[in-house]
């Protein structure tokens, strides 16, 4: 059966701490963080959260390429450098990528950002180099309290897919139809945003 | 693929496996072992950033501006150690070796290299030096576990936090201040075992927003005060655990007398302790209330509210709370002391003797106020040791400082009379890695290796249950060197001979693992321990601090004098301050509520540990710095009254000086409280006046009485900067 590969991240437990960010630039020689951001949902920016003092709420929630399944930014690239896989990973080829930046507007999900330094556009590639040698992608074996899961979201029995279907895991922007292969466990208060 | 880990100045300990390439450390994972693993956090894992970072030292300096101004020249080492050696020398001769401040701490400390075995072992051979005492840590935890347990060796294994009812987070914050490795993954795992998390904090930490369902803002300083409060619901509902009481510790019926207002006339009601905690009383009445009866409950009693003045009291009552509610020596509960675990501490769980041959009841007595009786001075007073000398009653006049494995400019309170009192010395050495705000004080600046740049071993600072050995993953960077090569070379300048200097790196390291007994115990094959990097405790489930106590105190006695849990003790009353009652109390901090200090400065300073820094290590890091940028956080009814707006410049001041920072007008701090991160780096403009945000410009160099640094007692007002 043919795979589809995608992450399930569980919010209650996303601590904000950043290391994601910081195991994806060394993984894949990132200088600044291109793979993955961690926002925050609450308030309107980082680290703010919604509500008045005492009654507040914040959680977490790490942002990286969904993977849709119909990736709008493989639509508006004009010179083809983005493809998506058998499997789902959506990838930016830098050697065809002329740093026009289409691509980095047409993500609902702000996922793609333009490396200045060297006039392309990069973002999560969900460690494609690791995936093709059987492993997790690095953010998830990083991750300190394990909050990421990932694996093959065609595969009932994987643990991406029984976490999934226990905590109702949901998209962000469904709206969007996109068809993310990132899923996310709502918080206690119900919120994903 | 080099097994090494993260050893810089944080409390956790986790595995980091670096990948060489031609001598580069190009790549860098962390345990890939069974579950639960030792995963690093971020810093750990921009700890390659550290090693490769372009403001790393490479070569030794001397100094050719004025000091402080931080203009250096490079020498060669040669001439350097032959400088540092010759003053060592005429210092010594000319005035005594007292006048030799030698000072080091944590902060690039691993067990081998660690200024114990290097710096101390030379200058003792030398002939001796003046040094300070008290960790800026924890020394009122410190105090308080020793006295009412009579060891550090209090908590459980974290692994055990799934078994609690209730976890009660009073100031600890794990999410970004890693006091054990996975603390926070037992905690969501707890949470999802169905525990009830409160977290008590002046601020919305990650922790509270994340895991609590419930938080308690509360005023820094207040938090005996609360906890007295819940003692008094809890007697006065009958709540407590009379049975465990009886049995198991000593002057409870003191402490209810204190409680009742039988001694003082003041019942310490929760609407007493509404008045200086901002805590409303109902909320107070449902802490005790939930503690006493949601059993077993785990209440985790941070650093953080000890760092105050008279903050040792705090951590005595949340003891005398944890025999209250008969939480002690149970899975699921905790005894609220220092919290070390049962297993495989930083420490082998052994008392420090007193003096040579003492009897271990003349141990259990010590308190170890030994330290305080033998000629040191604290080192929240360094700066007045340095300037007053013997004329202010200190130990010595000190005239050259030798500073390493620390940034005592920075990290020890009242930064400008540091300034001024580093100025008065004939001469400073400082062994770096980057230019810190002492470093820039040096005449003779020593440029050191990192952990992957030498072998050393750790033991988790709170507890295992794993040992880590450090090896070697790239060579010195630069001319590097280790502090130990350091005091070697100087050693041999100076003529002296100091054994334990000339072994063989990797030989000495061994040799210090055999005399650890209990390493030795758990790690007979040192060889494959280097090998894996990693000794991970075999342990049926999670282990629990004084169990055997409380099931069978026949035969097992608390390790204290009375051989029971000291709520009286003996110990404290025998040392006559009258600052520290042998019962807990709430005593009211210097600046606190009613100190007329407020007039003038109304805002209460706490200072925060990020999630980017262990202390100043890692300020400079570009992959963390953007990550929690460093500003004041400022309630916005506080800032709306002041005029200021989120991402201004404000001036933060106090008569101890001032420093500008970015506001970061918050909900998530609550209104009188602002907050200033500890360890970014001083960093003067061209008046003098701090613009890094360094908190310590505002902090007071006194110590509590329990020994504690009170980073989190002070006052400063707050106003729109302009130039």
């Amino acid at each position: 059966m043919k795979k589809r590969f995608g992450l399930v991240i569980d919010l209650e437990r996303c601590i904000g701490c950043h290391t994601c960010t910081i195991a994806c630039q060394l993984e894949n020689d990132m200088e600044a963080g291109f793979g993955v951001r961690v926002e925050t949902i609450g308030g309107g920016h980082r680290d703010t959260p919604s509500g008045r003092h005492p009654d507040l709420s914040m959680h977490f929630l790490p942002i990286l390429c969904m993977h849709c399944q119909e990736p709008p930014c493989m639509e508006a690239c004009p010179v083809g450098a983005i493809s998506k896989r058998e499997d789902g990973i959506v990838l930016v080829d830098e050697g065809m990528c002329d740093g026009c930046q289409a691509c980095v507007a047409s993500c609902p999900y702000g996922a793609l950002s333009h490396d200045e330094k060297r006039n392309i556009v990069r973002k999560c590639n969900l460690c494609v180099q690791r995936v093709d040698k059987g492993l997790a992608p690095f953010c998830v074996v990083c991750c300190e309290t394990e909050a990421i899961c990932f694996g093959d979201l065609m595969d009932v029995e994987s643990a991406v897919s029984k976490l999934k279907a226990r905590r109702g895991a949901g998209v962000l922007r469904p709206e969007a139809g996109t068809g993310p292969a990132v899923f996310y466990c709502p918080t206690r208060k119900g919120r994903i945003q | 693929m080099v097994p090494t880990g993260a050893c810089h100045d944080c409390g956790g300990r986790c595995v980091l496996k670096v990948h060489v390439k031609d001598g580069v450390a190009i790549r860098v994972e962390t345990d890939d072992t069974e579950e639960p693993q030792l995963r690093a956090c971020a810093r750990g894992r921009a700890y390659r950033k550290q090693v490769y970072a372009e403001d790393r030292l490479l070569f030794p300096q001397v100094r050719v501006g004025e000091r402080g101004e931080g203009r250096f020249e490079r020498i060669s080492w040669d001439e350097a150690l032959d400088r540092v050696a010759h003053e060592i020398s005429r210092v010594k001769e000319t005035y005594g070796p007292e006048a030799i401040l030698l000072h080091t701490y944590s902060g690039s400390a691993g067990v081998f290299h660690n200024g114990v075995p290097t710096l101390h072992e030379l200058f003792r051979a030398l002939g001796g030096y003046t040094s300070g005492w008290g960790g800026a840590s924890a020394e009122n935890s410190t105090f308080a576990s020793r006295a009412t347990y009579g060891t550090l060796t209090t908590g459980n294994t974290r692994d055990d936090l799934v078994n609690s009812r209730l976890v009660l987070l009073w100031g600890v914050n794990p999410a970004t201040s890693i006091y054990g490795t996975n603390t926070m993954y037992y905690l969501a795992k707890a949470k999802e075992a169905g525990a009830k998390v409160v977290v008590v904090d002046p601020r919305y930490t990650e922790t509270a927003a994340v895991v609590a369902d419930r938080w308690v803002p509360i005023r820094p300083g207040s938090d005996a005060a609360v906890m007295v409060a819940m003692a008094y619901v809890m007697v006065k509902e009958g709540l407590h655990d009379k049975a465990f009481l009886e049995r198991h510790t000593v002057g409870f019926d003191k402490f209810r007398d204190y409680v009742l207002g039988a001694e003082d006339g003041v019942p310490k009601t929760p609407s007493w302790a509404e008045q200086m905690s901002a805590v409303p009383s109902s909320t107070i009445v449902e802490l005790a209330r939930d503690y006493a009866s949601m059993r077993p409950g785990a209440l985790i009693p941070g650093f953080a509210p000890g760092r105050t003045a008279f903050g040792e009291q705090f951590h005595r009552v949340a003891s005398t709370l944890a025999a209250m509610t008969g939480n002690v020596g149970v899975h699921g509960g905790g005894a609220a002391g220092f919290e070390r675990g049962p297993v495989g501490p930083m420490f082998p769980p052994t008392l420090a003797a007193e003096k040579e041959g003492a009897t271990y009841e003349e141990q259990l007595r010590a308190l170890d106020v030994s330290r305080r009786l033998r000629r040191r001075f604290h080192f929240c007073r360094m700066w007045d040791a340095i300037i007053e000398g013997k004329e202010g009653g200190y130990p010595s006049d000190l005239k050259m400082a030798y500073i390493a494995f620390g940034n005592p400019l920075n990290q020890f309170p009242n930064v400008n009379k540091g300034v001024e009192a580093l100025k008065r010395l004939e001469f400073i050495v400082v062994h770096e890695q980057f230019m810190t705000a002492t470093a820039r004080f040096a005449d003779v600046l020593l440029p050191v290796t990192t952990h992957w740049e030498r072998n050393d071993f750790a033991r988790p600072w709170l507890s295992g249950p794993y040992f880590l050995y450090l090896n070697k993953v790239i060579e010195p960077l630069g001319e590097a060197r280790s502090d130990r090569d350091i005091c070697r070379e100087l050693a041999r300048r100076l003529g002296v001979v100091c054994p334990a200097l000339e072994l063989p790196e990797e030989e000495g390291i061994m040799e210090m693992i055999r005399l650890m007994g209990d390493m030795l115990d758990e790690i007979p094959d040192l060889e494959a321990f280097k090998k894996a990097g990693l000794h991970k405790m075999a342990l049926k489930g999670p282990q629990v601090s004084f169990q055997m106590q409380v099931q069978d105190p026949e035969r097992h006695r608390f390790p204290t004098p009375s051989g029971k849990i000291e709520i009286y003790c003996q110990r404290i009353a025998d040392l006559g301050d009258p600052r520290i009652p042998p019962i807990p109390k709430y005593i009211e901090p210097w600046e606190g509520p009613t100190d007329p200090m407020r007039g003038r400065y109304p805002l209460q300073l706490i200072t925060i540990h990020h999630k980017t820094r262990a202390h100043s290590c890692f300020h400079n890091n570009p992959w963390l710095r953007d990550l929690e940028p460093q500003a004041l956080w400022l309630n916005v009814q506080d800032a709306a009254a002041r005029g200021i707006k989120d991402g201004e410049e404000v001036r933060v001041y106090n008569e101890r000086g001032e420093t500008v920072v970015k506001a970061r007008v918050t909900e998530r701090i609550m209104p009188g409280v602002v907050a200033l991160g500890e360890g970014a780096w001083y960093s003067p403009d061209r008046k003098g006046r701090d613009r890094a945000g360094c908190p310590n410009i505002l902090t007071k160099d006194d110590y509590s009485p329990g020994g504690g640094f009170p980073f989190n007692t002070g006052l400063v007002e707050v106003e729109r900067f302009t130039e």
